[in-house]
């Protein structure tokens, strides 16, 4: 069976400083397909920071500057991106915290507005209403982002698994205290139980990128990010990220991004048995 | 140095103190080998211990030559960095490859940014040339804090007097009661509480004597001990490490820019001027070359870092431009331990001889 190489770019993202995380970003592009990735998946609100003020008003639409920028680098690094973006929506006035999933030809494929927005960041971004799976030739890609992923939010999750996503993605933005160090488990199960749970009942690959950096801005100041991103398929964790937060990171991993079979009313029966 | 410092006084000969100080540290620290014998004490005092000495680490050409020095002499460093929300991404790489090259552990205290950016907007207000001190402060806690929670009896310092110099007192003065006065008086956030472990921005005399009398804590300037001439120091960093220039002295921190810019503007005070001369007193760089180089502003000064700087602390242009107005002072102006410090002249003489203290402390307070 085919594997898939995936990049998880654990971006070094600073607040209210696009241009500076979007050359960052390229370059971690460039590595993931120097290193012969298929894909590679960039975290949540990657231009602005996750929260951070400046994305209020200087966010922009998608596709739009900043989306053009990711478009062109897949193109000419012939890659799949999904990274996520700081939305503006011109037609309503709100903004998203949205992912996208770029072809290797540089097309804009999937957006998705993250639908678990935290209270605190209600002033921030609007709710998304939609979930998609996007059949690409890498097999079937269900979307969603970071806090989707909440043990109390695993609905979204199972119902991409429903839709027949044969892969989750999910671009993200862990949050840990300034005062948490590299000898320290930072999440401990926060995240991992949630993937496991989904892979092992779909029998898919989740992967989930986390951004690093420190929070400059916005109702989290205090908080950072460590990466330690990580990937999980039916048999457990495949891969996690280093600890850090003051550079970006590349690593990779191998999946097979096939359907397991499982569908329809024999997914109920496997969860809720 | 000229007279931009009101510490500066001349010889009979026209020779500064700065110089007589610089002719004692050479004394002091003769270039002999001596570095093998402190490294082979620390070894034996760690033995049986996970690590043997902290190292501070900025990702800078100073603390990373550091590193390959300690690794050359088979120390086993715990690497500490210090992260108050202006490390630089280029220093961050740097720092990042030498973990993956020495398997070194690296131990990153993190400062909380609502504190951290309260110190140095209060530090503006207030006025000051030490605009960095909570920083300093910052990574001095950090380094005896981590000491202190791993048991460890030595840290490692990056500083060079032969590269770097020693800065006059009134341009740059490190004192923690200092810094909470300013706080009281201009800051909007309570400082956080010390704990041993966990020392915050609070490193004021009694937490010194903690860690050094109680703890035994020793300060280990090993670069003092060493032949450190920059040019070479760069040709092993980048072989050793792939360590790329961050792009000014001292610009492993973001702040610098700022920081550079205020200084130059509204105090006249440049830190090239004691850096230039120290490399001018080692044979590093000739005197008319470091004349000339002073003639163009320093490329710390980076405009787009200037304005990454200002709106990262929330600020604008206008604000920065209205902190330079303001009339300037110096630690003098606020309450601080220096009067204290003076009165124990002798002790630190003494303690300063036996290692317990800092060896430049002395001669930054007496010279």
């Amino acid at each position: 069976m085919k594997k898939t190489k995936i990049g998880l770019g654990q971006l070094l993202v600073e607040g209210g400083e696009p241009e500076r995380n979007l050359d960052r970003a390229i370059e971690l592009i460039t590595k993931a397909k120097k290193n012969n990735c298929e894909i590679i998946l960039l975290p949540e609100c990657l231009d602005f920071g996750w929260t951070h003020p400046s994305g209020l008003e200087k966010s922009k639409e998608i596709p739009g500057e900043f989306s053009k920028i990711l478009s062109n680098s897949a193109k000419e690094n012939n890659i799949y991106i999904c990274a996520g973006l700081t939305e503006k929506n011109l037609i309503n006035n709100k903004n998203y915290n949205s992912a996208i999933l770029i072809d290797n030809d540089g097309k804009i494929i999937s957006k998705y507005r993250k639908i678990n927005i935290l209270k605190k960041a209600f002033e921030f971004y609007d709710i998304g209403n939609k979930l998609e799976v996007i059949d690409t030739k890498l097999g079937k890609i269900g979307i969603n982002i970071c806090s989707d992923n909440y043990h109390d939010a695993i609905d979204i999750g199972y119902v991409l698994g429903r839709m027949g996503a044969e892969i989750i993605l999910s671009p993200s933005s862990w949050t840990v205290d300034y005062n948490v160090t590299e000898e320290m488990d930072p999440y401990k199960n926060k995240w991992i139980d949630q993937f496991q749970k989904i892979s092992k009942i779909f029998g898919i690959p989740v992967i989930s990128t986390t951004s690093v950096g420190y929070i400059v801005g916005g109702p989290f100041e205090g908080k950072k990010m460590v990466g330690c991103s990580i990937a999980t398929d039916k048999n457990g964790l495949l891969i996690k990220g280093d600890f850090n937060e003051f550079a970006s990171d590349l690593k990779i991993v191998e999946v097979e991004i096939k359907n397991s079979g499982i569908k329809g009313t024999e997914i109920g029966k496997k969860i809720y048995k | 140095m000229n007279n931009t410092t009101r510490f500066i006084s001349l010889d009979k000969n026209g020779i500064c103190n700065y110089c007589h100080a610089h002719e004692e540290l050479d004394k002091q620290f003769p270039i002999n080998g001596n570095e093998k014998k402190i490294a082979e004490k620390i070894i034996v005092d760690g033995k049986n211990k996970k690590f043997d000495c902290v190292l501070g680490l900025s990702g800078g050409r100073d603390s990373t030559y550091l590193v390959y020095l300690a690794k050359s002499l088979n120390l086993r460093p715990l690497l500490v960095h210090f992260n108050d929300g202006f490390s630089n991404p280029v220093a961050g790489e740097n720092i990042k490859n030498i973990v993956k090259k020495t398997n070194f552990e690296l131990r990153t205290i993190t400062s909380d940014w609502r504190e951290s950016k309260d110190i140095k907007i209060s530090l503006m207000k207030a006025s000051v040339p030490d605009m960095q001190l909570g920083t300093d402060l910052g990574i001095a806690s950090s380094l005896y804090s981590v000491a202190a929670k791993e048991n460890i009896r030595y840290i490692l310092s990056g500083v060079s007097f032969r590269t770097e110099g020693v800065v006059p007192l009134d341009w740059n003065y490190l004192d923690g009661k200092y810094l909470k006065k300013i706080m009281k008086q201009y800051g909007t956030v309570s400082l956080r509480k010390w704990k041993p472990n966990d020392g915050g921005f609070n490193f004021d005399v009694k937490e010194f004597f903690y860690y050094s009398f109680l703890r035994q804590i020793k300060f280990v300037p090993l670069l003092y001990h060493v032949n450190y001439v920059r040019p070479k120091v760069e040709e092993i960093i980048k072989k050793e490490f792939d360590w790329v220039y961050p792009g000014a002295h001292y610009m492993d921190d973001l702040f610098q820019s700022l920081q550079t810019y205020i200084l130059r503007t509204k105090f006249k005070i440049e830190f090239r001027r004691f850096n230039y001369s120290a490399l001018i007193r080692s044979g590093q760089l000739e005197r008319k070359i470091a004349l000339e180089k002073m003639k163009k502003i320093y490329s710390s000064e980076d405009e787009k870092i200037i304005n990454l700087c200002i709106s990262r602390l929330g600020l604008d242009k206008k604000y920065i431009d209205n902190i330079i107005k303001l009339k300037p002072k110096t630690f003098l102006d606020y309450d601080s331990n220096y009067n204290l410090i003076k009165k124990f002249k002798y002790p630190i003489k003494f303690f300063c001889k036996l290692g317990i203290l800092p060896p430049s402390l002395y001669l930054k307070f007496f010279t």
